[in-house]
């Protein structure tokens, strides 16, 4: 728990450092990539993680905050300080929807069912011109009056530390939310649900807390999406976000909170690397999925745990009550 | 007559209760009463419906008839986590556990009712929810010292042994503070020494952790020597019921166990 | 009427293909318990290799077919003996992850080798227009249709009356029984995905001859295949044959009474309802254990 802490803060604080030694646009950019898909992929740990199932829709609330912070600010002329937490809401709301629909199916009726959605959204936004423009899109989504009068760099250092914000929040949300007895209660679920019944948990109002949380950072993400990119199609509800996503979560490690981060550097950096191969990109990300399900299941977070679980190896002398007791406090 | 005895009625009350798969009828008009401060073993023959009793008085089956009284409440067919939070906290016949986590993690996890919180809590606790969470650690590692778990405090379920993973079981169960404590099989993989230990705990138990014990086992030592009274079945009707050494002398049920040479 | 009539034929048609094509997803889950989501990729590459044995091989029809089969079932048994035998006995995810990771790698590469143009096979019989009665339909397309039903027909055949068949059935039922009865069940998981894998190539094949192979379309029919499969059951022969037809007729009426934009939309409106209401598909017994 401390050492989680302590490489969150640290994690947080390096990169707000980042815009202060570094001037130049483009690494500015990767490295707002880095924080948007943390975000993202911290989303989708709270489903895969505390849920237990794999959610392949989960672009579908990427794309609803984006669409919903792109027409509130075009049609609406909302700021952004406004239309961020509305895409949260909005999302989270679709959560709790989508959710009280899918939440009652296990394995892969829920992996495919999520999907069906995400499916379902993306015809809708490619056939309801009326509100989300078809395949045209949204552009010219509103950017900040501060950013107006200044300098691109100027505005790369502005949303860097919008999203270093963002993903400070989600951060600190999954973190109190993984452990809280809610968090506690949907582990328990997830690993056992006859054990979780028996001490009184409804497995199915935990599963939707952290299906309606990973949903809402993920509609926030999407929401900075829009303003960021200023421009939002249908392609936002394509299978091609959710192979990052899922790459990201399983590269760092699911369920855990620092793993999303380490995926998303790693994974960032390498779509960068491979930007204009699209095809070659994807085909090595298929490889690496595979590869990392054979050989590495629990992403380089989980390896790290287990080399030091099987160091530090368990079978401590008996202790007396009370020092257990003391020692227990600051596990 | 248990002097813990604060109420007059029984504290857990199955009433005719019957259940049908299909053609087969896997129990019918059970009935017995679990008073307070008792120990009550439940004990026949495989495939005697013991188990069966177990999924309908805590949620998991619904009766196809008869019902189920806790405190003088019905609570027939109510969903199986509304039943735990009403205090009838139950064990299984194989063993369930939460595998990936350690011991302690998941006798803490077996706190759930009393750590419970609001939603602004959980994202922005204040000291009272502090010290739940500091009481709440407390009491599971107590659980574990008076399961005998201490030197497999932070070891990881799957690596227990079989013994120490019912005793596993029963600490989780304990850690969700029940009135009534159902255990399937409990002594199911332990030794006759780890038995005898464990008869001396659920005695223990009695009183303290839980107010009373519904017991299924097929150790008849320990079970004969901790209950207080017996409920025999069998085909999935009630053979018998009374103190152990009236079954013990009961025709029938030597006829259920040993066959009718030995009656 | 007549309209009525038409769109039900060229429903039945499709939905002839849908049904084709979900078999070998059904057996896949039914027999193995796979959720395979790189059955569309399967479909891809029997259209793409259908094409490339055709046009550039020069095979005839029949022929090319024989050999995408053959070249099919192969690739379905490696598959199966080095990637999924690794993770089968962890569950129901790792398989999940495993063919959706195979199917990112297989789309794309297919992309980098062929491109996105579609490519056009040819048939055995010419595109001849046929009328039956006041429906419009093509020789191709009757050939095609036959085809599917005789390998559904052999599929059939195989499952219930082969020892392989038996053999399935009985690693299906107790895996641990089948080995001590003495069948090699990694040999019949193999086999089992590799007669899944046929079939989705075989449906491909098949309609890549009727419109054209394409390689971008394996997203689309994966989840028009678990469409059908979720409709039928999971696991049900005869579910995956009459939910593919109520796919393809569904598809046909509101393409042709209301808009052909949305028509896809159909299937997941219909996926989505199936699980709210009858999780398990229209046509299985199985009900929910109290």
């Amino acid at each position: 728990m401390k050492l989680e802490r302590n490489l969150l803060f640290a994690f947080l604080l390096l990169a707000a450092a980042l815009p202060l030694v570094v001037g130049d646009q483009y690494l500015l950019h990767l490295g707002i990539m880095v924080l948007f898909y943390a975000v993202l992929a911290t989303s989708l740990n709270l489903v895969v993680g505390y849920v237990g199932e794999f959610s392949l829709g989960h672009t579908a609330f990427l794309g609803i905050g984006a669409y919903t912070a792109a027409i509130c600010s075009l049609k609406f002329g909302m700021p952004m300080w406004a239309t961020l937490p509305l895409a949260a809401l909005v999302s989270a709301l679709f959560g709790l929807a989508i959710g009280a629909i899918t939440l009652r199916l296990q394995g892969p009726y829920f992996v495919i069912v999520t999907l069906a959605f995400a499916e379902v959204l993306r015809l809708i936004a490619n056939n309801w011109i009326d509100l989300t423009n078809g395949p045209m899109g949204l552009a010219g989504v509103l950017q900040p009056r501060l950013l107006a009068d200044g300098s691109n760099l100027f505005g790369k250092q502005f949303y860097f530390y919008v999203a270093l914000g963002l993903a400070a929040c989600a951060l600190y949300l999954a973190y109190r939310f993984v452990y809280s007895n809610a968090g506690r209660a949907a582990v328990t679920v997830r690993e056992n649900r006859y054990v979780a019944q028996s001490v009184g948990i409804r497995p199915f109002s935990y599963a939707m807390r952290a299906f309606v949380l990973g949903a809402m950072l993920a509609g926030l993400a999407g929401g900075f999406y829009a303003h960021y990119i200023s421009f939002v199609g249908p392609e936002v509800f394509t299978f091609s976000f959710m192979i990052t996503m899922i790459i990201v979560v399983l590269v760092g490690g699911k369920g855990t909170l620092v793993g999303p981060l380490i995926g998303a550097l790693l994974v960032t950096l390498l779509e960068e690397y491979l930007r204009e191969a699209k095809e070659l990109r994807l085909s090595i990300f298929g490889l690496i999925v595979v590869a990392i399900v054979l050989f590495l299941p629990r992403g380089l977070m989980g390896f790290l745990t287990a080399r030091r679980e099987r160091r530090g190896e368990i079978s401590a002398a008996p202790a007396a009550p009370a020092d257990v007791a003391v020692a227990r406090e600051g596990a | 007559m248990n002097a813990m005895n604060h109420q007059s009625g029984p504290l857990l009350s199955a009433q005719k209760l019957t259940k049908t798969f299909g053609g087969i009828t896997a129990v019918k008009d059970i009935s017995f009463d679990l008073m307070p401060g008792e120990i009550l073993g439940l004990i026949g023959p495989n495939g005697a419906g013991k188990t069966t009793c177990f999924n309908l008085i805590t949620g998991f089956y619904v009766p196809s008839a008869g019902s189920v009284s806790y405190r003088g409440r019905d609570v027939t067919g109510q969903k199986p986590h509304a039943i735990a939070q009403q205090g009838i906290v139950r064990s299984f016949q194989k063993t369930n556990v939460l595998k990936s986590l350690s011991v302690f993690e998941n006798i803490l996890a077996g706190h759930y009712l009393e750590g419970r919180q609001s939603l602004l809590s959980t994202f922005f606790p204040g000291s009272k929810v502090r010290r739940t969470e500091a009481a709440l650690r407390d009491s599971a590692a107590d659980i574990v010292h008076t399961m005998g778990l201490s030197r497999r405090m932070d070891a990881p379920a799957y690596l227990l042994s079989c013994g120490e993973l019912r005793l596993l079981e029963v600490g989780v169960a304990l850690a969700a503070k029940p009135s009534v404590l159902m255990l399937d099989e409990p002594a199911a993989g332990l030794n006759s020494q780890e038995a005898l230990a464990f008869g001396e705990t659920l005695r223990k138990l009695r009183g303290t952790r839980a107010e009373s014990i519904l017991l299924v086992e097929h150790n008849m030592a320990l079970v004969m020597g901790v209950s207080d009274r017996l409920v025999v079945m069998n085909f999935g009707q009630k053979l018998a019921e009374g103190r152990p050494a009236d079954i013990l002398a009961n025709r029938d049920v030597v006829e259920a166990y040993l066959g009718k040479a030995h009656a | 009427m007549d309209l009525f009539l038409q769109f039900l034929v060229n429903g039945l048609v499709t939905g002839s293909f849908y049904a084709l094509s979900a078999l070998g997803l059904t057996l896949i889950f039914g027999l193995m318990r796979v959720v395979n989501f790189a059955h569309g990729e399967f479909y891809m590459l029997g259209g793409v290799l259908g094409w490339f044995v055709t046009t550039r091989l020069g095979l005839d029809f029949i022929s090319g077919m024989l050999v995408v089969a053959a070249a099919m079932a192969a690739f379905g048994w490696l598959v199966d003996r080095l990637l999924i035998e690794r993770v089968r006995d962890q569950g129901e995810e790792p398989g999940i992850l495993l063919t959706i990771g195979l199917s990112i790698f297989l789309a794309n590469s297919a992309l980098l080798a062929v491109g996105t143009a579609p490519l056009k096979i040819e048939g055995p019989v010419a595109n001849k227009l046929v009328l039956l009665g006041p429906v419009a339909t093509t020789q191709l397309r009757l050939f095609s249709v036959a085809v599917c039903a005789l390998l559904i027909l052999g599929a059939h055949l195989l499952v219930r009356h082969t020892r392989l068949g038996r053999a399935m059935r009985a690693t299906f039922q107790d895996p641990m029984a089948a080995r001590l009865a003495g069948i090699k069940t990694e040999r019949v998981y193999a086999a089992t995905f590799a007669l899944g894998c046929t079939l989705a190539a075989m449906s491909g094949m098949l309609l890549g001859s009727i419109y054209s192979a394409q390689v971008g379309v394996g997203g689309l029919i994966s989840l028009k295949a678990f469409v059908v499969v979720i409709l039928g059951g999971m696991g049900s022969f005869a579910g995956a044959i009459l939910g593919g037809l109520i796919l393809g007729v569904a598809e046909a009426m509101w393409g042709g009474y209301i808009s052909t934009g949305l028509v896809d939309i159909i299937g997941f409106i219909i996926v989505i309802l199936t699980l709210i209401f009858r999780p398990y598909g229209l046509f299985s017994t199985r009900s929910e254990r109290a």
